[in-house]
């Protein structure tokens, strides 16, 4: 995709002269480009994309003020359509496809799509707790991992869970004491190496990371911003390391949280300091790039990772309140999906081109 | 579903027992909406002070979205929020009518989206009251929401604490006829198995993009 990439950037560059001459910061809006969503009302709240011409989101339709029926979409390469019905009351918060035929949603509860029919995954009961898993990853020979927590009466009680799937069934996974907190996000490099993150609910609040080394999981320092509560939302495998990103506060607006393993240890990383710019996703495209993404209600924040600087530079955002951004493999593509920052929930999914 | 505040028609005609207590008590605390205050020239018109009944008020379910550990502000409005503005302003008394200074009142409530922070802290904080017993928070009128945590109709959920005093745990309200996000109050007030006219916040006329506010509280100082 090489003449396609070019486009963008001279897109982005004439927008930043024509548009935005004063914000030599970001590189304007060019980018990012609305597809029609075919939900009027309702949230998308994840997004994973095969190819190009092969992606899934998932959120739910308001039929009515009465009636939420959680639905997924399929991206056919031109236009998105309504590929299924989710089962009712499971409100995705996140999705992973491994082919047309093997997708996992979770949200409340977990489902999985067989490319005819969703089914939903059997926890059983916990006595810590319902469990509510927040992320899940998979690698090639299909084990698959979901991390969450466990919800006694109250998120102040919460405390983090891994399940593991070893191709035929779940099963928790023995964590060291880390107390209470959450773990939303999960990545996989290995079946001997798995990265867990979120955030330990002590005070002030910190990031919480644990890993598997194919025996155990062990809680592995982390780094947390100093006087402030700390927490992570996405981990990714990516250029130059783990990533992990979040977002801080110190009593004012949230500002973005990065940190990387560089194979030895977590170290935070640069980020500008962008107010409620919290990060949501990190995602790396087919020519090597790494972004970050985020934002909470009126404020959208995207990052690019500047290896020469060494640090997070604040790049076009889509003008969507994000909900979840997924690379398109083997290109520079982005989606990023969400809901109108105008009018009353209304779905919008973008993507980069 | 999770632990949460389940409202559904269902659940609402099980719980109407549990409706006409409510009524009972806003009856009982004559929390009756008073006449509104002269509009102040430089800020949304204040509802006038509701004069103190004496009668507690009355508490709800904390739900599942407590965290504790808010930072200390009376400012939940960052540049993430940009929902219908809400200057909410009263004062804590005991059950003598006395205002009550030093009070821990915590805040915690869903955006413009209907959604809460439950990785981080938007739209939670605390304060103390001041020397004449008020408290004054900053805020949005929050959305209605259904999802993971269920259905609610607008709430604001708050803790309030005389030193060493027991722990009121209650939730507030907004009037039926409130404008915003589009959404109809009145139905979502009536479909809420926890709403309670009692605790409903008297709201000034609407201007502009902003209302102002007014809740006293009445709390018990002892256990
Ligand atoms: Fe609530």
């Amino acid at each position: 995709m090489p003449l396609k990439r070019i486009g963008a950037l001279v897109t982005a560059l004439t927008l930043v002269t024509v548009a935005t001459p004063s914000s030599a910061s970001t590189l304007g809006r060019g980018p990012w480009t609305p597809t029609p969503a075919p939900v009027e009302k309702g949230d998308i709240t994840a997004v994973a994309a095969l190819d190009g011409k092969t992606a899934w989101a998932v959120g739910y339709r308001l039929v009515s003020d009465d009636e939420a029926r959680p639905i997924a979409l399929r991206w056919n390469g031109k236009t998105w359509a309504q590929e299924s019905e989710l089962p009712r009351d499971s409100f995705p918060q996140a999705i992973e496809v491994r082919s047309q035929s093997d997708i996992w949603t979770v949200g409340d509860g977990v489902q999985h799509w067989d490319g005819k029919s969703w089914s939903v995954a059997d926890f059983g009961r916990d006595p810590a707790g319902y469990f509510l898993p927040e992320g899940l990853d998979s690698v090639p020979s299909g084990q698959a991992w979901v991390v969450g927590r466990l919800v006694a009466d109250s998120v102040k009680d919460q405390v983090p869970v891994v399940y593991g799937w070893d191709g035929s069934a779940w099963a928790k996974q023995a964590l060291p004491d880390v107390g209470k907190g959450e773990l939303t996000s999960v990545v996989s490099l290995a079946p001997n190496d798995v990265w867990a993150a979120g955030f330990s609910a002590t005070s002030p609040q910190t990031s919480l990371v644990v890993h598997w080394d194919g025996k155990s999981w062990t809680r592995v320092a982390s780094p947390s911003v100093s006087g402030a509560h700390t927490w992570i939302s996405a981990l990714h495998a990516g250029p130059g390391g783990v990533w992990a990103v979040g977002g801080s506060n110190a009593g004012a607006a949230d500002r973005p949280f990065a940190a990387r393993w560089d194979g030895r240890r977590w170290q935070a990383a640069l980020t500008p300091n962008i107010a409620d710019g919290r990060l949501r996703a990190v995602v790396s495209t087919g020519d090597g790039e790494l972004w970050a993404v985020g934002g909470k209600g009126a404020v959208t924040v995207a990052l690019r990772w500047q290896k020469t600087l060494n640090r997070w530079v604040r790049t076009a955002a889509p003008d969507v309140v994000v909900r979840g951004v997924a690379a398109v493999p083997g290109s520079s593509s982005l989606w990023a999906v969400g809901i109108a920052k105008k009018g009353d929930l209304v779905p919008v999914i973008t993507r980069t081109r | 579903m999770p632990p949460q505040e389940p409202t559904s028609r269902r659940a609402f005609i099980k719980t109407g027992a549990l409706g006409v207590t409510s009524v009972a008590i806003a009856a009982a605390a004559g929390s009756a909406e008073p006449a509104l205050a002269a509009p102040r020239p430089a800020d949304a018109p204040l509802p006038i002070t509701p004069s103190c009944s004496g009668h507690e008020t009355p508490s709800s379910v904390e739900g599942p979205l407590f965290k504790p550990n808010s930072p200390e502000r009376t400012n939940l409005v960052t540049p993430a929020i940009t929902g219908v503005l809400l200057a909410l302003r009263g004062v804590i008394y005991d059950r003598e009518c006395k205002p009550l200074p030093g009070v821990l009142i915590d805040f915690w409530q869903c955006d413009q989206n209907g959604d809460y922070d439950e990785h981080g802290f938007s739209l939670r904080g605390h304060q103390l009251t001041d020397s004449a017993g008020a408290y004054r928070l900053d805020t949005i009128v929050p959305r209605d929401y259904w999802g993971r945590w269920g259905r609610r109709g607008a709430h604001i959920h708050v803790q309030v604490q005389a030193p060493n005093g027991p722990v009121l745990v209650t939730q507030l309200y907004f009037p039926d006829d409130t404008q915003a996000y589009g959404r109809n109050f009145a139905a979502h007030n009536a479909g809420d198995q926890f709403f309670n006219r009692a605790c409903v916040v008297t709201l000034g006329p609407k201007q502009g993009n902003r209302y102002a506010g007014r809740f006293d509280f009445v709390i018990k100082t002892t256990a």
